[in-house]
């Protein structure tokens, strides 16, 4: 048995007279089957569109035995040579000779219709009236797109003034520039606690450090206060004292330490805060505070943009007319690109999505510290104005 | 009590419903055999009329429609024969349904490609009976239009029945070729 029934085959099939085996392999052949059915289908639809023809004429005259016996001579005795009987038609020599007439001398049609002159369709048109109703058209339309937005005035242009500074951190850590800050340092520290810890901020930097970081206090009543301090000189500023010591990066929970070692508050080791190692702040060690994202300044160079492309107003804040500067946080990476830390100061209406999108597209020549290039906090300032 | 279904003899006696029940049927045999409606219906008339002058000579040996069916074939083939001796007259050959399956497929039902393909395929179902023999013609619209089998198409027709496999056959193959010719 071949791959597939061959026309013969097929042929034979419709017929009724394939063998066994043609009827098996059709069974087990899908693609036999489908040829057979596609041609049984257009069979089928063969039939239909006769019988919707049928059914057309048969409506026209509906068949009855008067029909079939109009106009014709019925005897009461039966005809048994009725079947044998052609349909009676002239002869042949009869519609010959007809036809032969017809041919040389076609019949005239005579008519007592008199021919009227009629305008005729295709006759040469005037195009002047045409050609003024299309220039005239066209004025019009082309005035209509011109005219209006000329009387009502322009669209409201918008404005965005992008400036760059160097805040990258809140108030109550602000730290100032300084040649001498060791932006690389940092410190780490935790008391071995089973939770993260807590949030809060970290202790006053200073010189020196007598007492680390400690985020409950056991003695209520000592007979000497000393602060806790972590080494950071150049975190100046006073720590508020209603808010509690903790790490910046912390969760708000149970006071925790954090799960380092070393007696201070975070993930890391020493008596400092943060995830690094030693007295300071920050993700770096040996004291100050910093780590891996550094500051501008202390040897630090801030990044350039080499191309940037200016925010768009959104649509509710241009209907609302609002006004104002978002003020975003980014890190500048090594490769130039950058990444958006968090917002600063928002203003909604969808301007803070649209900074947000042109700011991080924007190419820099990377901070660099000692002529290596670094990742780098700066500030961005996006100014929107409606003029 | 035989009813007259099962008595074609006695069918026969209610000649006015019998043509209102054949009619359609000889008709649809006959326009697609001939492929002309005007021929088709004064050949539909003249098979009943000869059919009602013979209802006498009708025994019932075989059904109704078989018996209506071997007289139309017989007029089919007389017809045939006619028009082959006049040869004259082709020029002036009626009008062939070549709109046959404009109007039947219902709107909407299928997508217009589909109706294009449906509407290709009759149409050259219909050319190819056009080019048959009259026999394989007979056969072949007996066999899938009127759903006749061999043995009511031997009895129509007069052929054994080993000749009406060889003419549907053939029929079947010169079908299938001329559709497959008009698709690719």
């Amino acid at each position: 048995m071949t791959k597939h029934l061959t026309e013969e085959q097929i042929s034979r099939w419709f017929v009724g007279h394939s063998s066994v085996s043609e009827q098996q392999h059709v069974q087990n052949c899908g693609a036999c089957t489908a040829e057979l059915g596609q041609f049984l289908d257009t069979l089928e639809y063969f039939k239909t569109a006769v019988s919707t023809r049928t059914e057309k004429l048969t409506h026209q005259s509906a068949p009855s035995l008067n029909m079939v016996l109009s106009g014709q001579t019925i005897t009461s005795a039966p005809d048994p040579a009725a079947l044998r009987q052609l349909i009676q038609a002239p002869s042949l020599l009869v519609s010959l000779k007809r036809a032969i007439v017809d041919m040389l001398y076609p019949p005239k049609v005579k008519t007592s219709a008199t021919p009227i002159e009629i305008k005729e369709i295709w006759s040469k048109d005037d195009f002047r009236h045409t050609r003024w109703l299309s220039l005239a058209v066209h004025a019009v339309v082309i005035a209509l797109l011109v005219i209006p937005p000329a009387i009502t005035g322009t669209l409201p242009s918008t404005e965005t003034i992008v400036t760059l500074y160097n805040r990258s951190v809140p108030l109550i850590l602000n730290f100032p520039r300084s040649d001498h800050a060791k932006n690389a340092g940092g410190g780490g520290g935790g008391r071995k606690a089973l939770t993260p810890p807590s949030k809060g901020v970290p202790p006053r930097g200073a010189d020196r450090q007598i007492v680390p970081p400690m985020i409950e206090v056991k003695n209520l009543a000592p007979e000497l206060v000393v602060e806790s301090t972590v080494i950071a000189p150049d975190l100046q500023n006073l720590r508020p004292l209603d808010l509690q010591i903790g790490d910046p990066n912390g969760v708000r929970g149970p006071l925790s330490a954090g799960p380092g070692t070393g007696g201070g508050v975070g993930t890391g080791d020493g008596t400092g805060v943060g995830t690094g190692k030693g007295p300071g702040f920050g993700p770096g060690e040996g004291g100050n505070f910093g780590g891996g994202i550094f500051q501008i300044g202390g040897g630090v160079t801030p990044p350039v943009v080499v191309s940037q492309i200016q925010p768009e107003y959104s649509d509710d804040a241009r209907k609302a007319r609002v006004q104002g500067t978002v003020e975003l946080v980014i890190i500048v990476l090594t490769d130039g690109s950058a990444r958006l830390e968090r917002v600063v100061n928002s203003l909604g209406y969808g301007l803070d999505q649209r900074a947000i999108e042109a700011v991080t597209r924007w190419k820099f020549r990377p901070g660099k510290k000692d002529g290596v290039p670094v990742v780098t906090r700066i500030g961005v300032a996006v100014n929107f104005s409606l003029r | 009590m035989p009813t007259a279904v099962d008595n074609p003899a006695m069918e026969i006696q209610d000649f006015d419903r019998v043509v209102q029940q054949y009619w359609p049927r000889i008709l649809r045999f006959l326009l697609a055999a001939v492929q002309d409606s005007d021929v088709a219906e004064t050949l539909t008339q003249d098979c009943f009329l000869r059919a009602y002058r013979s209802r006498h000579g009708f025994r019932g040996d075989s059904s109704l429609n078989t018996w209506l069916m071997t007289i139309a074939v017989n007029l089919v083939r007389d017809h045939s024969r006619s028009r082959r001796l006049q040869f004259w007259r082709k020029a002036q050959r009626g009008s062939v349904d070549s709109t046959l399956i404009a109007e039947w497929l219902p709107d909407g039902k299928i997508s217009p490609e589909k109706r294009a393909l449906i509407n290709e395929q009759v149409q050259a179902v219909w050319d190819a009976t056009a080019n048959l023999s009259e026999r394989q013609k007979t056969v072949f619209l007996l066999r899938f239009v009127e759903d006749l089998d061999i043995l009511e198409i031997s009895e129509a027709t007069g052929l054994s029945e080993s000749a009406v496999s060889v003419h549907l056959f053939r029929a079947v193959r010169a079908i299938r070729r001329r559709v497959r010719n008009n698709h690719d």
